[in-house]
């Protein structure tokens, strides 16, 4: 996965930027944190102070108060009267003026003469003060699970006549009031007499003070603090009062959540800021990337641009130097690729050595011909020349790609209408004609002619006079071809067709197509046929003139194609050795035919075959290898099997081919010349070809009845023959005439319709047992099969 | 007119309180009450008859006892130069005082009736206290006319009888009245002949001007070591 510029940049800066922005958060939140705790401790500590001094001030103030009280006439007076409802009225009313909430009289010598509290667990201390000191008392208490300021002072009249102790209760007023002074939450828990239960007084919402009741007091202290932490309160504790089973402890706290208020505001203010600062970051990094990638993406087209094989030049006219050096490079690097494309797209259409137009240049001009002007007849030529081995051979190729060179000069300043000439193969040009403005038979004409006349005269090249044979094969566009592929081949058909019939040019006809389609159809049936089985023989008996018997038939190959039909040798016998699968195809023959023999042979019939070979089965040493190997599996039969071979089988490599003839003829093959008398057939030929036995050509003995000269030619070959030490057969014995006549010129054996047509094996045994019966009986007459 | 008036003072003579004058007949019985109707008791008249009939002699024999910590009665009206006595009926004792002009007096802590008697010399209002027990008040309202009553528990003040020869104006004092009200004889008469009722401008207290006993009181009745 590729990201583009303007992402990175902008991941790596705002991530960077939100990792110190995250980092900074974080530091200032502790910060606050700890400034938060840390200002809740002061406030704590300076609280405590304040309630301190806040009840120390208090507790004088009441002491002074109930001093003033004690020191009025009339209550020293009622003091004094040691009465009791006068004392009762009297301190109650006081305690009234006060607002004390508690009153305790103790005698002079500390005995408690009245009370409005049990206070017996504060006595012993109070008693202890009585009878210690003449200053006033000024203390904590608890007495009945209430807390108290206790203050008492001795009332003199003048004597010490009593102590009068005002207690004030210490209630939910009394820390409000101290927690408005304070700013500290005051919670007060204590415990008086009563051992297990623990009471409190708080300005915070608290649980029910008896769900603090354990029996250790500070347990219950920690177990309230522990709530307080636990609804975010920082705490402090101090205690006030621990004296005979007495104890009071106060608490102070106050709310970090509340402490932490303050930065909280600040805290909000930099994520806002941070917040700001990571849009403006992205917003400049996009500006950046933007600023940056703009020219990139200009260059991006550019290349983009070039691929597609535009070659404008570009220019950037905003952004960095190195991107003005890039795009200046990419300008130069367009025109080098441009000149290197032009140079190959030159060499891709051209022919390396000559320059000339190549095949695929001729065939780009042929489609942009039919594309521009569809109806537009012209003229193609292929041209062959025929002489070009010999020249490369004798001159080299350079002299050659010098012709090739004049050649195209020549048509460059031929005054016929313009042409152009290219080379598609090492030795064939293809000319196309510009469109014919005449009639299609006068404009080709006027091409032959014109390309005729070019090649006419010789080619000087470095001082030597190259005479450049040419063959030409003509095809009209549209008319013959509408394809360039086409052009060429049907081209080639045309040029071996007029290389068969030995013209310098000839004219494409559908017809030679259909042969040559003809003729590679069957090619390609023919190797079908060789794997399928698809051939059969037919065997045409031979007969002896001197020992009036059948001695031997010839196999005769036959092939019955699926879609060819009933095929003859004629036709796909050439073509079997055009192709080469004529080896396979004798082989085939001769091991059927062999078999077929020894068959014959084995149901006591003595009667010879005789097979064809063909010209290139002679230059072929394996198959030549395979008959020595069969016939020597075969050993004593051979004298009965007579290998046919023409004349042509010496044409085109006579020593190779005698070589193995002589081998045949050394493995005690009889040979036979078939179709003697045709063709190349010579006497020097005949005298070096090591064979047997001569067969007549059938054109000789066709109308040998009615043809003297068929006659003295055929009756000079047989006693040439049995000069030369050979047999002769007649084929092509069509008529008993011929028969009686042949015997009378002493051939040794005939072969013909006279006799029998060619039969299949399976058939033969049963004709040659109806022929010896007939020839019994009918010495002289012949039935038709 | 008049037996009805008489049937009327025979039903008021009977429980009238304070009665200072064996008036001569016919005398009037006025209805006082606060803005809410409600009967207002201890408001004193007085019909002024300064220089116009015979001052009221002065009269011995009266007495404010001290019982619960209360004046009983609260106020008492008495002609100049009476004497009053303050007997104590309460186990405590009280120091009985008053700082007003028109008495001064202190008479020092004491219980029982063993104490002297206060004669009032000078007309006005005297505030009674008691130095130890600061819920009680009371009043004695010194007047020189003959013609005076206090409104009893039901708001009623029986006037005796006066003709008009005798009387220019009514006065009526009340504890919680910021100054005495004076009204016209014309505008008694009316009120008198309507039978309608004088109302003061105020909202009677109904605890005012007595506090209730102290929570500390009984409370220190538990812890005293000391039977007395």
């Amino acid at each position: 996965m590729t990201i583009s510029l303007r992402s990175q940049l902008l991941l790596v800066f705002l991530s960077l930027l939100g990792l110190i922005l995250i980092a900074d958060l974080w530091a200032v939140s502790l910060t606050a944190d700890r400034a938060a705790r840390a200002n809740a401790t002061s406030q704590l500590a300076s609280a405590e102070q304040v309630f301190n001094s806040l009840l120390a001030e208090s507790q004088q103030q009441k002491t002074y108060r109930t001093e003033l009280l004690v020191a009025d006439f009339g209550f020293r007076q009622a003091i004094a009267t040691q009465q009791w409802d006068t004392l009762g009225s009297v301190l109650s009313n006081h305690g009234d003026r006060l607002g004390a909430d508690l009153i305790v009289l103790l005698a002079a010598d500390g005995d408690v003469i009245v009370s409005t509290h049990n206070l017996d667990t504060t006595l012993p201390l109070l008693r202890s003060h009585s009878q210690s000191s003449t200053d006033p008392f000024k203390g904590l208490v608890i007495a009945e699970q209430q807390p108290f300021q206790l203050v008492m002072v001795p009332v003199r009249a003048p004597n010490l006549i009593a102590w009068v102790g005002m207690g004030f209760v210490m209630d939910k007023a009394l820390v409000n009031r101290f927690r408005d002074i304070s700013n500290a939450d005051i919670s007060l828990l204590f415990r008086g007499d009563q051992a297990t239960m623990t009471g409190g007084i708080s300005t915070t919402e608290t649980a029910a003070w008896s769900d603090f009741s354990n029996v250790n007091f500070e347990q219950s202290v920690a177990e309230f603090d522990s709530q307080l932490r636990d609804r975010g309160n920082l705490s402090r504790q101090h205690l006030l009062l621990d004296s005979n089973r007495q104890k009071l402890t106060l608490v102070l706290s106050v709310s970090l959540t509340e402490a932490k208020l303050v930065f909280h505001a600040m805290e909000s203010r930099m994520v806002a800021i941070s917040g700001v600062g990571l849009v403006l970051a992205a917003i400049a990094t996009i500006l950046v990337a933007g600023h940056l990638t703009a020219p990139i993406n200009r260059l991006v087209r550019a290349a983009e641009r070039i691929g597609r094989g535009d070659y404008e030049p570009l220019t950037v006219t905003q952004g960095s130097s190195e991107l003005h050096v890039l795009s200046d490079t990419l300008n130069r690097m367009q025109r080098a690729v441009a000149e290197r494309e032009q140079y190959i797209r030159y060499q891709t259409l051209h022919h390396l050595f000559t320059g000339l137009p190549n095949r695929k240049y001729m065939h780009e001009l042929f489609d942009q011909r039919r594309l521009d002007q569809p109806n537009a007849q012209f003229a193609a030529a292929l041209i062959k020349i025929s002489n070009f081995d010999t020249l490369s051979d004798v001159y080299g190729m350079a002299i050659v790609d010098q012709m090739l060179q004049q050649v195209a000069q020549r048509f460059a300043i031929s005054p016929t209408p313009i042409m152009t000439l290219g080379l598609i193969v090492t030795d064939e040009l293809l000319l196309f004609s510009e469109p014919f403005s005449s009639s299609a038979e006068d404009s080709t004409q006027g091409f032959i002619d014109a390309v005729t006349l070019a090649f006419e005269r010789p080619f000087l090249c470095s001082n030597l006079e190259l005479q450049c044979e040419v063959r030409l094969a003509i095809l009209l566009c549209p008319a013959h071809v509408d394809e360039f592929e086409d052009t060429v081949r049907r081209a080639r058909i045309t040029l071996a067709e007029a290389r068969r019939t030995d013209q310098r040019s000839l004219v494409y006809d559908a017809i030679q197509e259909v042969r040559h389609l003809r003729k590679i159809k069957v090619t390609r049936r023919l190797q079908q046929a060789l794997v399928n089985d698809g051939f059969s023989l037919l065997f045409q008996p031979q007969y002896d003139l001197k020992t009036k018997r059948v001695y031997s038939a010839e196999a005769l190959i036959r092939w019955h194609d699926e879609e060819l039909g009933l095929m003859y040798p004629k036709e796909f016998i050439p073509l079997a050795e055009e192709s080469g699968v004529i080896c396979q195809i004798t082989e085939w023959v001769f091991t059927e035919a062999l078999k077929q023999m020894l068959s014959w042979q084995a149901a006591g019939y003595r009667i010879g075959v005789s097979i064809n070979l063909s010209a290139k089965d002679l230059l072929k040493d394996e198959l030549i290898d395979s008959v020595i190997r069969q016939l020597d599996a075969h050993d004593g039969e051979r004298s009965n099997l007579m290998l046919e071979i023409t004349e042509s089988a010496l044409v085109i490599d006579a020593e190779h081919a005698l070589r193995n003839l002589q081998r045949l003829y050394d493995a005690g093959v009889h040979l036979a010349m078939d179709d003697f008398g045709t063709g190349y057939s010579s006497l020097v030929q005949l005298k070096s070809m090591p064979v047997h036995e001569l067969k007549i050509d059938k054109s000789f003995v066709t109308n040998l009845c009615n043809d003297k000269a068929d006659q003295q030619i055929v009756r000079s070959t047989i006693d040439m023959a049995h000069q030369l030490g050979l047999t002769v057969i007649a084929e092509g014995v069509e008529s008993m005439a011929a028969w009686t006549l042949l015997g009378e010129m002493n051939c040794d054996s005939i072969q013909g319709y006279q006799l029998s047509q060619p039969i299949p094996a399976p058939d033969l045994l049963a004709w040659v047992d109806q022929f010896e019966q007939q020839q019994l009986t009918l010495p002289y007459s012949r039935a038709q099969g | 007119m008049i037996t009805e008036l008489k049937k009327r003072l025979m039903g008021l003579l009977l429980c009238a309180i304070g009665l200072v004058q064996a008036a001569a007949e016919p005398f009037t019985s006025l209805h006082i009450v606060d803005l809410d109707g409600q009967a207002l008791a201890n408001a004193v008249v007085i019909l002024d008859a300064t220089g116009l009939g015979a001052p009221a002699e002065p009269v011995s024999g009266q007495i404010i006892d001290q019982k619960d910590f209360r004046f009983v009665p609260q106020v008492l009206a008495v002609a100049k130069g009476s004497a009053v006595r303050f007997p104590n009926s309460d186990k405590s004792r009280h120091q009985v005082y008053s700082f007003s002009p028109a008495k001064t007096f202190d008479l020092a802590l004491y219980g029982g009736n063993q104490v002297p008697k206060v004669r009032f010399d000078r007309t006005g209002l005297v505030v009674l206290g008691c130095n130890i027990h600061d819920s009680m008040m009371g009043f004695v309202y010194v007047v020189d006319s003959g013609l005076f009553a206090v409104s009893d528990t039901q708001g009623y003040a029986a006037l005796p009888a006066y003709d008009a020869a005798q009387a220019s104006q009514l006065t009526v004092w009340h504890a919680q009245l910021e100054q005495d009200i004076q009204l016209s004889l014309a505008e008694l008469n009316a009120l008198l002949a309507s039978d309608a009722d004088l109302v003061l401008p105020i909202h009677l207290h109904l605890e005012a001007p007595m506090a209730p006993a102290s929570d500390l009181r009984s409370r220190l009745q538990g812890y005293a070591s000391y039977d007395y």
